[in-house]
């Protein structure tokens, strides 16, 4: 965290004596801590934007890749069905093909065994097309994810330095209260030893 | 500014502490500078952990990435498969038709029969090559999952170590912060001595 150049000497003081130096420092160590905290509060700000940014980013790919998803399902269910039908057929093929070549019935189940093997090969090419459109999506699906898993990590690491700065606001505002504390203590023990000395010449 | 710049920022006064022959001012003086490097120190180790931390998760994000180009290679390899067994399909049920078109005759019917064998057989042998290549892709969309998995578990090491770096950072800092009340009372006493031998006087 980086600090705010002040002035030496603040606005309304009036310099004079031990008491009245004492006095500028304090207002210069106040002056100091209110910059400094408002200089801690522009940084975390700051810092929010980018945690609520890259949160915002993640739910977006979160969503996208749910949407992803549900394309993969569907091409993925048409690839099945067109994988079952190919199936379906490539049996029909082979049965036909068995029973025509020991039967007389060949010059009928030939062409239907043809014709069912030509089924089966293009249900398998369309599935072949619905294989591509089913993991682009699911490909799609895990980009988006990754997108997703690298917004949720950057709110994380925001957050982790956003607890950082507030520490060390936090610190640095202790260091100035303790300097403040002690220039007043000097003051109090500079007035408490005048009294004194006064006492005892009152005294002698 | 955080407490510990008291120290960095102000050297020379701190070495002016230490020369000065006074020993609380010293023994404070000796504290400040003790946890302002201790600080400093935990400060930049913590910021060094931190930059793994962020390097080991894009480098995780980076795995994902890698295994969806590897998902969409191992469906083009397969696709590819697919469409060749389709094609070597459609192609002998049409040639078989066709030469039954031409003979239809026991010989032919056993002729377009091993014909359409033929082509059936070659897009089964194309199939197989595809599915070895869509093997090899899946195998490598396992290994960039263990690639993200570790780098997943590097970038916690190092978020765990980081935060352990900021503890320390805390720590030094609670050490400048009893180095400095420890003055601070150290300099009230005596004050309050030097004022009682006045009134004695």
């Amino acid at each position: 965290m980086t600090t705010t150049v002040q002035p030496a000497i603040p606005r309304n003081v009036a310099i004079g004596g031990f008491d009245g130096e004492m006095s500028a420092l304090d207002a210069i160590e106040s002056e100091h801590r209110q910059a400094d905290l408002e200089t801690g509060k522009t940084h975390v700000e700051g810092q929010q934007r980018a945690e609520d940014k890259a949160c915002q980013d993640a739910q977006d790919a979160l969503e996208r890749a749910e949407q992803a998803e549900s394309h993969h399902s569907f091409w993925s269910d048409v690839e099945n069905t067109l994988g079952d039908v190919a199936k379906v057929a490539g049996a029909v093929a082979t049965a036909a093909m068995a029973v025509a070549t020991g039967g007389a019935a060949a010059a009928v189940l030939v062409p239907l065994a043809e014709a069912a093997g030509a089924t089966a090969g293009v249900s398998e090419i369309l599935g072949a097309g619905a294989h591509v459109e089913s993991t682009h999506y699911a490909a799609d699906a895990e980009r988006l994810s990754s997108d997703a898993q690298d917004g949720t990590l950057r709110a994380g690491r925001t957050e982790t330095a956003i607890s950082s700065t507030i520490d060390d606001i936090k610190d640095c505002d202790e260091a100035h209260r303790q300097v403040q504390q002690a220039i007043q203590g000097a003051i109090q023990t500079n007035d408490e030893t005048s009294a004194g000395i006064a006492g005892t010449h009152i005294r002698g | 500014m955080t407490i510990a710049n008291v120290g960095s920022q102000n050297p020379v006064i701190v070495n002016q502490l230490l020369a000065s022959g006074d020993p609380g001012a010293e023994m404070a003086a000796l504290a400040v500078e003790n946890g302002t490097t201790q600080r400093k120190v935990a400060s930049e180790t913590r910021e060094a952990y931190e930059a793994e931390e962020a390097s080991e998760d894009q480098k995780e994000v980076d795995a994902m990435r890698q295994k969806a180009n590897d998902i969409e290679t191992e469906g083009w390899v397969q696709a590819a498969g697919m469409a060749a067994q389709g094609a070597m399909d459609v192609t002998g049920g049409v040639v078989g038709l066709k030469m039954l078109g031409t003979d239809s005759s026991q010989l032919g019917i056993a002729k377009a029969n091993d014909v359409s064998g033929i082509f059936r057989g070659l897009g089964l042998g194309a199939s197989a090559a595809s599915a070895v290549g869509a093997s090899g892709a899946r195998a490598a969309e396992a290994n960039d999952d263990a690639n993200a998995a570790l780098h997943k578990a590097n970038a916690d090491q190092a978020k765990e170590a980081a935060e352990d770096m900021h503890d320390a950072q805390q720590g030094a800092a609670d050490y400048v912060k009893a180095g400095l009340d420890f003055y601070r009372d150290y300099v009230s006493t005596d004050a309050q001595t030097h004022a009682a031998a006045l009134h004695k006087v």
